[in-house]
């Protein structure tokens, strides 16, 4: 008996001589990895940010009136939206953007609109947010992920809410001939119930028809054209391509390459997407398009979110820097929105970029075209 | 098939995979099968066998001979270090594994296991037993002293011998009522006598033996993966609790690690390529076997029934499997059964069917079977059934040639629908023995009613919390006419509300919730719509025997009506003037007749439903 102990401690020494330090080895090598891989952390408030706590994540910007007018509307007044709506006159663009608003508002209550249409049955405006409030039902029923963890009643819903939407964009778009936003809102439908490429082409020539640089139009084109709708990357950049390059000054449609910059880096994350030999360019177009811009555009703040995420991506710290700055306290905008979680993934990118500034020595901004 | 107990001579039924030619052996079928490799002698056959098993202990021992010649040399060495030490105790780990597992533990499961089927006395299947006697007498062996139908179209001898094999035990068939059924008689006397040339030849004897060497070998070789598989199961929780420990005590968790094998993982490896060997060593000879059985069958059957069985048999068992699966079990889901003595039987039906039997008919003289490509594999335990085919092709004419009469060897048996149903008797579970038996006319029909019923009930209850219990007993028909009555009146979100809701659409609210219920509400209606065309007989679904197992028979365009009326239905302004005229001609139109809600018990408009 004696002899198995002396086996079984002998055994117990060996192992541990020869696992202790093994382990201790390992764990100095783990040590160092985490620490390398560590989050890095900087005080929001050295740099005038707002802190990760107090990010909103369901507006890409600022817009007092635009909430304004949502909670009106929800409250039942549909004149203070109508004027509101009419108040972008024939900036088609501005027009498409209060739309949003209006729609986003009614379709989570129709209460209002219904209100509206009985009041006024042949009012354009009024049967273009039906139109469109049930295209963003639709979406909403059917949710934004990926077909595979969509359910067949999502589906079904969504289906039928499309179908719905159709004859009332088309009727809404007969009632104000010259307005391009019924058929703005018909690409989102064409995009949902798969329309075939020449199809689209044909709705397509509708709007552009009627406004040939009209944002929204373009972002929400740019979705058919992605691999995960009814395109392909190819066809993505050859679109954004087109649209940014003749794009007259003062537009903001060069953004549409970095938006095509990001949907392929989401579509494949291992993929350089950031390394292609355009990119510096679209970036700069980019930035000298948000320059011309008035300071109040309402469609700065989205834009200003994908400039930041390609500058850092592009290790153009100094510049994301500004950007970031100028966002403030919004993370309800793409590419953030994107993620799971997008204040982790703002704040992240957000973080880096003023860690690896600070380490450059806080360089000003270099100067833009040929020195880059 | 082959787990099958004592089973050396199986089935002349090579299931699911259709046998035929490899591409290569197809052009050169016919000489290839001249020079059969012959069949060892029974005693060479049972030295193989024996030898396999003696090899398994010697195997067992050679691993502890080279653990401990080990041991030897570690300690002849300079001196006793850590690792002389670590050495010894992994030789105890690894010779404590052999003998535990590979020579204490007998493995799980000693006796055979029961084939379920129905054993026929000779009082009552003298026909069947007269046949098995007269056939054996001609093969020149003893017949079973057991016949047993059993469900499937296979057929199989087996002998509980005794010492080793050497002395010859009892014999039992089993033959699959699938041949009993689909077979013509001179097919059923050449797949007989395939089986009864098992036992002549003694193959049959040897069984047992060779059933307990792949009983023990596969067995340890199964014992050793689950023992691994369970170590490393452990080796992960402790690791992942280790990790978790860590985690919570806020240090940075250990680097990942393989999986540490022990001792069971590396013999389960040796062992393995043992069985191998085992395998296709006794495989081959029981391959063998199988030409020579062929042989014997052919001789006193006839060449040509002995190939019209082979190909016939492969083809009964795929319908015999398509039969179970879309007619014997269509009711499965509404625990509804066909007749007694049709869950096996209602096969008939199916080789009756005129049109089935045309495609079949060719098949007895074409080269069906060889012309598919067909996965050979050295564990296999039947040659592949072309290369069989041509192995008797390759023999000399009989004159026989192949059987024209069309008698089913059904005919054999007396009361063969009492056996058929005492077989489903032995041979159902409980469960399935209790479910109701429907005639097959009916069966469609009443399948659809349970389920659509079963499907509709919620919005039935939804309907009686609104308008009072009467309207469940109520026929489908007017069920459907009162619920489009609340249609129109508006209640369609408070109707819709009270129907079960899935998880995402818990999840949603507002606007998006009330489609949610909509989607709900629409596919409730819709199967409501179906019962209601079935009760009102404007659509049937038939029992067909050829092409899919139910016919579907709607007016024209129907189906297309009954989705574009249903999305009217639950419009926003409901419209169900389509589905009224579509489903109840002449049916109430007048939302209050009477059985309808007075619209005066009701708070007019319906109250907005909290989603």
């Amino acid at each position: 008996m004696n002899v198995l102990i002396d086996i079984a401690g002998a055994g117990a020494l060996a192992y541990a001589a020869v696992t202790v330090p093994r382990n201790a080895r390992k764990a100095r090598v783990l040590r160092a990895e985490a620490k390398a891989k560590a989050p890095v952390n900087i005080d929001p408030a050295k740099y005038g940010l707002v802190p990760a706590a107090r990010l909103d994540s369901r507006f890409a910007g600022p817009d007092p009136e635009a909430d304004a007018v949502a909670a009106a509307a929800l409250a039942g007044d549909w004149r203070r939206a109508a004027g509101y709506l009419a108040g972008a006159g024939r900036d088609w663009d501005l027009r498409w953007y209060r739309l949003g608003i209006l729609v986003h508002a009614a379709a989570e209550d129709d209460a209002w609109v219904k209100a509206w249409r009985t009041a006024y049955p042949g009012d354009p405006s009024a049967a273009l947010v039906h139109a469109d409030a049930l295209v963003v039902l639709a979406g909403k029923v059917r949710g934004a992920k990926s077909a595979k963890h969509t359910t067949a009643e999502q589906f079904e819903g969504f289906h039928r809410l499309l179908a719905e939407a159709l004859p009332a964009c088309q009727e809404a778009a007969w009632m104000a001939p010259e307005d391009p936003s019924p058929w703005v809102a018909q690409l989102t439908v064409a995009r949902g119930l798969g329309w075939s490429n020449d199809d689209f082409r044909a709705l397509w020539a509708e709007v552009t028809a009627r406004d040939p640089y009209h944002f929204g139009a373009h972002a929400s084109a740019l979705q058919y054209w992605c691999a995960k709708w009814q395109g392909s990357h190819e066809l993505m950049y050859a679109f954004a391509e087109q649209a940014a390059a003749t794009a007259p000054a003062g537009s903001l449609l060069p953004v549409l390459r970095l938006e095509a910059l990001m949907e392929h880096s989401f579509r494949e994350p291992q993929a350089p997407v950031y390394e292609q030999p355009f990119v510096h360019a679209a970036v700069d177009a980019t930035l000298d398009a948000v320059d011309r811009v008035p300071p109040g555009h309402h469609r700065l703040p989205a834009v200003r979110h994908l400039l930041a995420d390609a500058l850092f991506q592009t290790k153009r710290y100094a510049e994301a820097v500004e950007q970031f700055g100028a966002v403030g306290g919004y993370v309800g905008s793409a590419p953030w929105s994107y993620s799971a979680d997008p204040v982790k993934a703002f704040v992240f990118a957000r973080t880096n970029t003023f860690v690896a500034w600070e380490k450059a020595g806080r360089p000003a901004p270099g100067p833009r075209g040929g020195a880059r | 098939m082959r787990q099958s107990p004592r089973a050396a001579g199986r089935a002349t039924a090579v299931p699911a995979a259709v046998p035929a030619a490899a591409s290569a052996s197809a052009p050169a079928a016919a000489p290839a099968a001249v020079r059969l490799p012959a069949v060892p002698g029974t005693f060479l056959r049972a030295a193989l066998a024996l030898g396999l098993l003696i090899g398994f202990y010697a195997l067992a021992l050679f691993v502890l001979v080279v653990l401990a010649l080990l041991d030897v040399f570690l300690a002849r060495g300079p001196a006793i270090t850590v690792m002389t030490v670590e050495g010894w105790l992994g030789s105890l780990a690894v010779a404590w594994c052999v003998v535990r597992v590979v020579l204490l533990s007998l493995g799980p499961g000693d006796g055979p296991d029961e084939i379920p089927g129905l054993p026929v006395t000779p009082e009552e299947q003298p026909g069947l037993w007269r046949r098995v006697g007269e056939l054996a007498e001609r093969v020149g062996t003893r017949p079973p002293v057991e016949i047993r139908v059993t469900p499937g179209a296979g057929a199989m001898v087996q002998e509980q011998a005794r010492w080793l094999g050497l002395v010859p035990g009892e014999r039992r068939l089993f033959l699959g009522v699938a041949l009993l059924i689909g077979l013509p008689e001179p097919e059923l006397d050449a797949v007989l006598a395939h089986e009864l040339g098992h036992y002549a030849r003694h193959d049959t004897r040897l069984g047992a033996l060779v059933w307990a060497l792949h009983r023990r070998v596969l067995g340890t070789v199964r014992t050793l993966r689950q023992r691994a598989a369970r170590e490393e199961a452990e080796e992960r929780a402790t690791s992942a609790a280790r990790a978790a420990r860590r985690r919570a005590a806020g240090r940075p968790p250990k680097p990942e690690r393989g999986p540490a094998r022990g001792p069971d993982h590396y013999l389960a490896l040796v062992f393995s390529a043992y069985a191998a060997l085992c395998l296709r060593l006794t495989e081959a000879v029981s391959r063998r076997q199988e030409y020579a059985a062929d042989r014997t069958a052919a001789v006193i059957a006839g060449r040509d029934a002995m190939t019209a069985a082979l190909r016939r048999v492969p083809v009964l068992d795929a319908m015999d499997d398509r039969y179970l699966r879309d007619y014997a079990l269509m009711g499965r889901e509404a625990r509804l059964l066909p007749p007694w003595g049709q869950f096996h039987g209602g096969l008939g039906h199916l080789l009756a069917e005129h049109e089935r039997r045309e495609r079949l008919e060719p098949w007895d003289r074409t080269p069906r079977p060889e012309d598919t490509p067909e996965e050979r594999s050295p564990y296999d335990s039947h040659p592949p059934t072309a290369d069989r085919i041509a192995a008797l092709r390759a023999l000399p004419d009989d004159g026989r040639g192949a059987t024209s009469v069309r008698r089913p060897a059904l005919a054999l048996l007396r009361a063969p629908d009492q056996l058929l149903a005492a077989l489903e008797q032995r041979v159902l579970g409980e469960e399935t023995l209790s479910w109701r038996r429907v005639p097959w006319a009916e069966l469609p029909t009443r399948v659809r009613r349970e389920s659509w019923a079963r499907e509709a009930a919620p919005l039935l209850a939804a309907m009686a919390q609104v308008t009072g219990p009467g309207v469940l007993a109520a026929p489908s028909a007017v069920q459907l006419g009162h619920l489009l009555d609340l249609l129109d009146h508006g209640l369609l979100y408070d109707l819709a509300g009270r129907l079960p809701r899935s998880e995402r659409a818990g999840l949603s609210s507002g606007r998006a919730a009330r489609e949610f219920a909509r989607t709900a509400l629409r596919s409730a209606l819709r199967r409501l719509a179906l019962l209601a065309a079935l009760d009102s007989g404007l659509c049937r679904w038939e029992l067909c025997w050829s092409g899919p197992a139910v016919r579907t028979v709607t007016p024209e365009r129907f189906a297309e009506a009954l989705e574009q009326s249903l999305d009217h239905a639950v419009a926003a302004p409901p419209g169900t003037a389509p589905l009224r005229a579509l489903l109840l001609p002449g049916g109430s139109r007048h939302p209050s007749d009477g059985t309808a809600p007075p619209p005066a018990a009701r708070p007019w408009p319906p109250p907005s439903v909290p989603y």
